[in-house]
C-alpha cells in the first residue's frame, strides 16, 4: 500500500519561498510536509553541495548573506516532515462536496516508490526554470542553460568545460561569470544580445536607485572585475549557431541586427539564459486561475495572503511573477501567515500586523524587477530569428521548426499550442512541454500574425512529469483519486 | 571537456560506478551528470535521429540527461532487476552502480 502522509500543511519546493514559509508556518504550530526534488533544502538559487563535501567557498558574498542564513534556519527545524528527492506528480485538491475534514492530496515518486500527502492547505512553490530559446545546434552536448552550469559549480563542484561561453540577455550570465572565475576557471566570452545602452538607461531610472541600488552596484562591479581579467563583454550579439557533434566545439556569433560579419568563438560549454519562466505547472494542473506575462510566463493569481483561486491552496516565490529569491522568502512567509489566518491559528488584526512590514518590502522588490525585467528582455524579433526552418523546437519528440510551421500553413485553424500537439507530436515528450510550449507559441504568433499572449499554451494534467511505470504497476491502488479531482 | 573544480573543495572518499560498461569515478553525494561529466562523457544519450545528448537544465526540467540504472530485484520489489530511466542531474551516484545511455523511444519501436 502507498505510504501516506497527514498534516495541516504540505509545501511543494524547498527554495526560499517554501523554506520561509515553513519556518514560518511552524512558528503558528502548523504541522509541515515538504517535498523537494532536491536532496537538501536551498532550491536552486541556495542549492548545497552534497552533505559529505565541505565547500568554503559555498554562498560566497555579500548578496548570499540572508540566503546563507535563511537556509541554516530551515536546517534547523527538527519537526518538519522534508522529503527530498521526491518529484511531484500530480496536486489534488479538497471537494467542495468534501465533508467534515477536507484534504488536498499531493502524489509525488522517488524512483524507488509512490508516496502520497493528505493536507488541509497545500503552499505551491516551484520556482521557475530559464526560458528555453531554439537556435541552431542548441541540443549539442555542452549547450545548457547559464544556471545549469552554474548550479553545475556551486553545488557540485564541477566545471561544465575548460573555457566556457555565456549568451543571451539576462544578467544572471554576468554573475554566472563571476563565480566561474571565483573557481578559477575560464570564461571565453559574454554575449548580451541589447545594447549596453538599454542597461544604461536603466541605471538612470529614477525609480531604480532606491530600491535596487545595492543590486545596481554590484553589478556594476561585476563588469569591472570581469573587464579586468579580460573576459570578452559583448553587446547586440547574438550566437546564431552552435558547432560540434559529439560534443560543442565552438559557437558562430553575429551582431543582434543581421548586419556585420559572423565570428566564432571557440568553447567546450556554452551558457544561455535569457529570463525565466515561472514553474507553474502544478498550480495550474490543480486549477488555479492564471495568465500569461511575458517575462514571467504562466504567472498565478494571488490575493494579499497569497492565496491562489483554489480554496485552501496558495502560491509563493516566482509562480506569482519573476522576481527573485528575495521577493520569495517575503511571500514564502506572508502565505504562512495566510495558512495561520485560514486555519484559525491568528486574528486578522495580528496577521495584518505580522505581514505589514513583508509587504512594504516585497512591493519595493517587485518594482525592482519590473526594471530587472525590462533590461533583461531580448530585442524583439530575434527570437523568432534565430530559430532557423531545421531548428529542432521540441528537444522530446525531435519536432523542427519546419515541422510545426508546415503543419499551420497546411491547418490555417490552429491557434493553440494543444492543437500543434495534436498534428506535430510537439510538447508529447518527456519535459511535457516545459522545453518547447513558449517557442510552440511564439512561432503560432509569428505565422498567425497575432500576440503571443493570445496563443493558448498545453493543457497540464496530471502527472505533470513522467513516472515510472514500474511504480504504478506495483501499487495500482496509488491513483484510486476521485476523477472529479481531475477536472 | 569537463572536470571537477577543486578550489575551497573536501570531497569524501571517491567510489566507482560503471557507465556503459567504463568505469567512473565519483563521490559519494555527486549526482550521475556531474560524475559522468567531470570524467568527460559528454553523450548521454542518443534521440530518435541518433543525434547524441547531455544534460541542459541540470534540475530535472528538461529530461535531456536521462540514463538508465539498474534496480536490483529486492529494490525492485519483484523477482527480476529491470533497468529504470531516471534523470542523471538528479540521481545519485552509488558504488557498483550500473548505468547506460537512456534508449528512446523510437529505437524500441524500430530496433536497428
Amino acid at each position: 500500500m502507498i505510504d501516506s502522509d497527514a498534516c495541516d500543511v504540505a509545501i511543494i519546493g524547498a527554495g526560499p519561498a517554501g523554506m520561509a514559509a515553513a519556518i514560518a508556518a511552524r512558528s503558528f504550530g502548523l504541522d509541515v510536509c515538504l517535498v523537494d526534488e532536491q536532496a537538501r533544502f536551498g532550491g536552486q538559487i541556495y542549492r548545497q553541495p552534497p552533505a559529505g563535501f565541505h565547500v568554503d567557498s559555498w554562498l560566497a558574498g555579500g548578496s548570499y548573506a540572508s540566503g546563507r542564513a535563511l537556509v541554516e534556519r530551515a536546517e534547523r527545524m527538527t519537526d518538519v516532515r522534508h522529503i527530498g528527492r521526491a518529484t511531484v506528480l500530480g496536486l489534488f485538491p479538497a471537494q467542495p462536496q468534501d465533508a467534515g475534514d477536507p484534504r488536498h492530496h499531493v502524489l509525488f515518486h522517488d524512483n524507488v516508490r509512490l508516496g502520497r500527502i493528505s493536507a488541509r492547505q497545500v503552499l505551491v512553490a516551484t520556482g521557475a526554470y530559464e526560458m528555453p530559446v531554439p537556435f541552431p545546434g542548441w541540443q549539442t552536448p555542452g549547450v545548457m542553460s547559464a544556471g545549469g552550469i552554474q548550479t553545475l559549480l556551486k553545488s557540485q563542484r564541477v566545471a561544465a568545460g575548460g573555457n566556457i561561453a555565456l549568451a543571451g540577455s539576462h544578467p544572471l550570465l554576468l554573475v554566472v561569470a563571476e563565480q566561474l572565475l571565483a573557481a578559477d576557471l575560464k570564461v571565453a566570452a559574454i554575449a548580451f544580445a541589447q545594447p549596453a545602452s538599454q542597461a544604461l538607461r536603466l541605471i538612470r531610472h529614477p525609480r531604480a536607485l532606491l530600491p535596487g541600488a545595492s543590486q545596481l552596484r554590484r553589478t556594476l562591479s561585476t563588469l569591472v572585475r570581469l573587464r579586468r581579467a579580460r573576459v570578452p563583454i559583448l553587446f547586440e550579439h547574438v550566437v546564431t549557431e552552435a558547432l560540434g557533434s559529439d560534443r560543442l566545439e565552438a559557437v558562430r556569433l553575429r551582431r543582434s541586427s543581421g548586419r556585420g560579419r559572423e565570428s566564432i568563438v571557440i568553447c567546450d560549454a556554452l551558457g544561455v539564459c535569457y529570463g525565466f519562466l515561472a514553474s507553474s505547472e502544478l498550480a495550474r494542473q490543480a486549477g488555479a486561475r492564471n495568465s500569461w506575462v511575458n517575462g514571467s510566463g504562466w504567472v498565478v493569481q494571488a490575493d494579499e495572503f497569497m492565496r491562489a483561486s483554489v480554496a485552501g491552496m496558495y502560491v509563493a516565490g516566482e509562480q506569482t511573477g519573476i522576481a527573485g529569491a528575495e521577493a520569495a522568502a517575503l511571500s514564502g512567509e506572508i502565505a504562512a501567515v495566510g495558512m495561520a489566518l485560514d486555519a484559525g491559528r491568528v486574528s486578522k488584526q495580528d496577521a495584518d500586523a505580522r505581514t505589514a512590514a513583508l509587504r512594504i518590502r516585497l512591493a519595493r522588490v517587485r518594482r525592482f524587477a519590473i526594471l530587472l525585467a525590462e533590461l533583461s528582455a531580448p530585442p524583439s524579433q530575434l527570437l523568432t530569428d534565430i530559430a532557423r526552418r531545421p531548428t529542432l523546437l521540441c528537444r522530446c519528440e525531435d519536432v523542427s521548426v519546419a515541422q510545426l510551421t508546415d503543419a499551420l500553413s497546411v491547418n490555417p485553424g490552429v491557434m493553440s499550442a494543444s492543437t500543434a500537439k495534436l498534428l506535430t507530436r510537439v510538447g508529447m515528450g518527456f519535459c511535457q512541454g516545459r522545453m518547447c510550449e513558449v517557442s510552440v507559441r511564439r512561432v503560432i504568433a509569428q505565422v498567425r500574425g497575432c500576440p503571443i499572449e493570445g496563443i493558448p499554451g498545453f493543457v497540464v494534467r496530471p502527472p505533470v512529469k513522467p513516472i515510472p511505470l514500474a511504480l504504478l504497476a506495483a501499487d495500482p491502488g496509488a491513483i484510486d483519486i476521485d476523477p472529479a479531482a481531475l477536472q | 571537456m569537463g572536470f571537477r573544480a577543486n578550489k575551497d573543495t573536501q570531497r569524501p572518499a571517491a567510489l566507482t560506478f560503471n557507465f556503459d560498461g567504463a568505469s567512473v569515478t565519483a563521490y559519494p553525494g555527486e549526482t550521475i551528470a556531474a560524475a559522468l561529466i567531470a570524467s568527460n562523457v559528454s553523450v548521454f544519450r542518443r534521440d530518435t535521429r541518433g543525434a547524441p545528448r547531455g544534460p541542459y537544465c541540470n534540475m530535472g526540467t528538461c529530461f535531456d540527461c536521462l540514463v538508465e540504472v539498474r534496480i536490483a530485484a529486492d529494490a525492485n520489489h519483484s523477482a527480476h532487476a529491470s533497468w529504470r530511466v531516471v534523470r542523471a542531474c538528479l540521481a545519485a551516484v552509488a558504488s557498483d552502480l550500473e548505468v547506460r545511455p537512456a534508449v528512446s523511444a523510437q529505437a524500441l519501436v524500430d530496433p536497428s
